[in-house]
């Protein structure tokens, strides 16, 4: 044999570009900057984004320095949960697997009600078709479902198409409007920090937390890529991330001008982004974007599909759901019951909505969408408390001493912004200040890591086994019913 | 006698091949088109492969490490692969191994030592509006649940697998291939053979079956590109 085996197993491992493609994809850049940045200037009425997205990438900068060290080490299928498992201890990792549960299926369903209502004029001007939007969300829960039963090789590279193409068009925008600036000229509106302060530094924060959620899946591959390529592609993706949110942010003001942004983002709800592409380079180009929207979207709920099977699996696992969700397809090698669980709830959620008559944008993709970065914000917030003390119980030789410096600080930075956000949640939300919902998503979100937590304790007291074996994840022996065979070392 | 199962002692017969039974195993009875996805039929039989050195008593796994004997092999694919282990260093963990077999195309010689036994013979069957199926296939399809009633029946009874048997089982159960199995079965057959892969597989055969379905598990939640 000509290559060892190291070089051949070498061979076999996902590149650095793999993980940066498929991380920053699940990101889904153009949805961020359409959806999020217009959302953010319609809601907080402040133009501090731009800075916001740079603080967030530092801090998450910083959190990567030890969740990073800590996926080198813990093998996972279910990351944030299996973290949270080995550093906070097994009932922790329970009520963070509830969260992590509740926080992605409903970033995930809430996908739907933006893809229907983002096609539907599309479809009507192009070819004059009036489609209702549950029709197209329907559409596009059948892709999603049969794609997340299938190899995910297959969706792989329609996202990394997918990624190129939505780069492109932003870089394309972002350079317009600063062909096209207002009538005052450029200016560091949007990067001053004190465009960040006041009410809106809360939300402001917690918005751009939410355009990077999806960073956090380059530990996915903790054991198919070298260490040196999660942690670079980690980076690159917070870097790159990052630089083309505040720049493509920046831009926007830029070219709609200070004063008046604010007032554009209100009068144009499907994408600030698109009005200023068909001001400054006409229709055709704010149509490629918005078809790329829908395919953005599209990529988005193929992307947390696959984390919540992955969740799911997880958990079936380790026995702390049924076991039945923690098998994979013999015929594709896949999660196939935790998939069709997942698919299962996007259906009823697009068909409880169309029923109800609610609209899909508002009363769907923002709630869902602002609810799911709470349950995220908090995962974080948790994650960076696992690696504190797993690193400091750690006493490997590669534990360097950044790896003992830089969790305390993201711990300290996640908390303060989460509960900034949980502050002022009714601005992030954008119904007003009296509506019940800004407590009743924290509420819930807290009861369910309460809950999920006391659940841990229970299987400790009632079913040991099981106890034992939660967040082993991958490592967990053939026999998913039964504890580990006798004579494991 | 190997170390790999406490029931060890008993068996009279020559070890069968392991990864022999458990390519035959993924065989659909009906049609003799592989039912296991390719990576999780390669990974079965890298494991299988391994597991065939711990059954002929040419290796151990030690805290996931493989510790390959001296003694040859007298099978020419356990030699090659012993061979692979012994003069290569670079890399230890069971789970390793499994990959770097499956990257070397260990389903292509495992259908190789099948095909040139005579276990299976080559056929070609063609498909409308897709490239022809290559199909290797025992001359009588009835070898392929021969392996799987065998097991089912003595678990039935119940009654200790033999040491292939069990690793076998194991693999099926590694790669959801034991729900097709043991589909006709009572559900007691699934907890006896759970208990039976606590009670009788020793400290390497568990780590295989640990390296193994590790694998098998990070490739079904790793995305591919």
């Amino acid at each position: 044999m000509p290559t060892s085996a190291a070089q051949t197993l070498a061979g076999q491992r996902v590149s650095t570009a793999g993980v940066v493609f498929f991380t920053a994809s699940a990101a889904t850049p153009l949805t961020v900057c359409a959806a999020i940045v217009t959302t953010g200037f319609a809601a907080t009425g402040k133009l501090g984004l731009p800075i916001a997205f740079v603080v967030i990438a530092a801090v998450l900068a910083v959190f990567s320095v030890g969740y990073v060290a800590m996926a080198r080490r813990v093998p996972n299928a279910g990351a944030f949960y299996t973290y949270i498992s080995v550093g906070l201890g097994r009932p922790a990792g329970v009520g963070a697997s509830w969260v992590a549960m509740l926080a992605y299926n409903t970033l995930q369903v809430g996908l739907y009600g933006a893809f229907g209502p983002v096609l539907q004029p599309l479809l009507q001007r192009w070819f004059g078709w009036d489609v209702p939007w549950w029709v197209l969300s329907l559409a596009a829960w059948v892709v999603v479902g049969v794609l997340g039963l299938r190899r995910i090789r297959n969706s792989a590279r329609v996202l990394l198409v997918l990624l190129a193409a939505e780069i492109a068009v932003l870089l394309m925008y972002a350079f317009a409007n600063l062909a096209n600036p207002a009538p005052a000229g450029l200016g560091i509106d949007g990067l001053a920090f004190g465009d960040l302060l006041g009410d809106a530094f809360g939300p402001l924060l917690g918005l751009a937390v939410l355009g990077y959620v999806g960073f956090e899946q380059s530990a996915v591959f903790s054991e198919q890529a070298s260490t040196g390529a999660v942690r670079r592609a980690t980076v690159i993706c917070i870097v790159g991330l990052g630089a083309l949110y505040t720049f493509s942010s920046w831009t926007t003001i830029q070219a709609a001008g200070a004063a008046d942004v604010v007032a554009m983002a209100g009068n144009s709800p499907e994408g600030l982004l698109f009005t200023l592409a068909e001001q400054n380079l006409g229709p055709w180009a704010a149509d490629i974007g918005r078809a790329l929207l829908v395919t953005s979207l599209l990529a988005a709920m193929i992307s947390f599909h696959a984390t919540c099977a992955r969740y799911t699996f997880a958990l079936g696992r380790d026995g702390v759901l049924p076991g039945a969700l923690g098998r994979t397809t013999p015929r594709t090698g896949q999660p196939g019951p935790a998939s069709i669980l997942q698919s299962s709830l996007g259906l009823v959620t697009i068909i409880v909505y169309a029923i109800g008559g609610w609209d899909p944008f508002v009363n769907l993709f923002y709630v869902a969408g602002t609810a799911g970065a709470l349950g995220v914000l908090i995962l974080l917030s948790g994650t960076a408390f696992a690696t504190v003390f797993f690193l400091r119980r750690d006493d490997e030789e590669e534990t360097r001493p950044i790896h003992r410096v830089a969790p305390p600080i993201a711990a300290l930075a996640v908390t303060a912004i989460l509960a900034l956000v949980v502050i002022n949640f009714s601005l992030l939300l954008g119904f007003g200040p009296d509506t019940p919902l800004r407590w009743i998503i924290p509420v819930v979100f807290a009861g369910v890591a309460v809950a999920g937590t006391l659940y841990g304790f229970v299987l400790r007291g009632t079913r040991p086994h099981i106890y034992r074996a939660i967040g082993q994840g991958a490592a967990r022996p053939a026999s998913t019913s039964a504890p580990r065979p006798v004579g494991v070392r | 006698m190997p170390e790999i199962t406490a029931a060890s002692g008993r068996g009279s017969r020559a070890p069968q091949l392991l990864a022999d039974e458990f390519y035959l195993s993924g065989l659909d009875d009906m049609t003799g088109e592989q039912r296991l996805q390719p990576h999780a039929l390669a990974v079965g039989l890298a494991a299988a492969v391994l597991g065939e050195l711990l059954l002929a008593d040419r290796m151990v796994i030690d805290g996931g490490r493989l510790r390959p004997f001296d003694e040859p092999c007298a099978d020419e694919l356990q030699e090659r692969v012993r061979q692979w282990i012994r003069k290569d260093d670079s890399v230890v963990l069971a789970k390793d191994w499994i990959r770097v077999l499956v990257a070397r195309q260990v389903a292509d010689l495992v259908r190789h030592r099948m095909h040139a036994a005579g276990k299976v013979v080559r056929t070609t069957r063609r498909r409308l509006l897709r490239k022809p199926l290559e199909l290797y296939v025992p001359p009588s399809l009835s070898t392929a649940v021969a392996a799987g009633v065998r097991i089912a029946g003595n678990l039935g009874v119940p009654r200790d697998l033999s040491p292939t048997d069990l690793l076998l089982a194991g693999l099926l159960r590694a790669t959801g291939r034991d729900r097709d199995v043991l589909s006709h079965c009572e559900p007691t057959v699934h907890d006896e053979l759970t208990a039976q892969l606590r009670r009788n597989v020793g400290p390497s055969g568990t780590q295989l079956l640990e390296h193994a379905t590790e694998v098998l598990v990070t490739e079904a939640v790793t995305p591919q590109f």
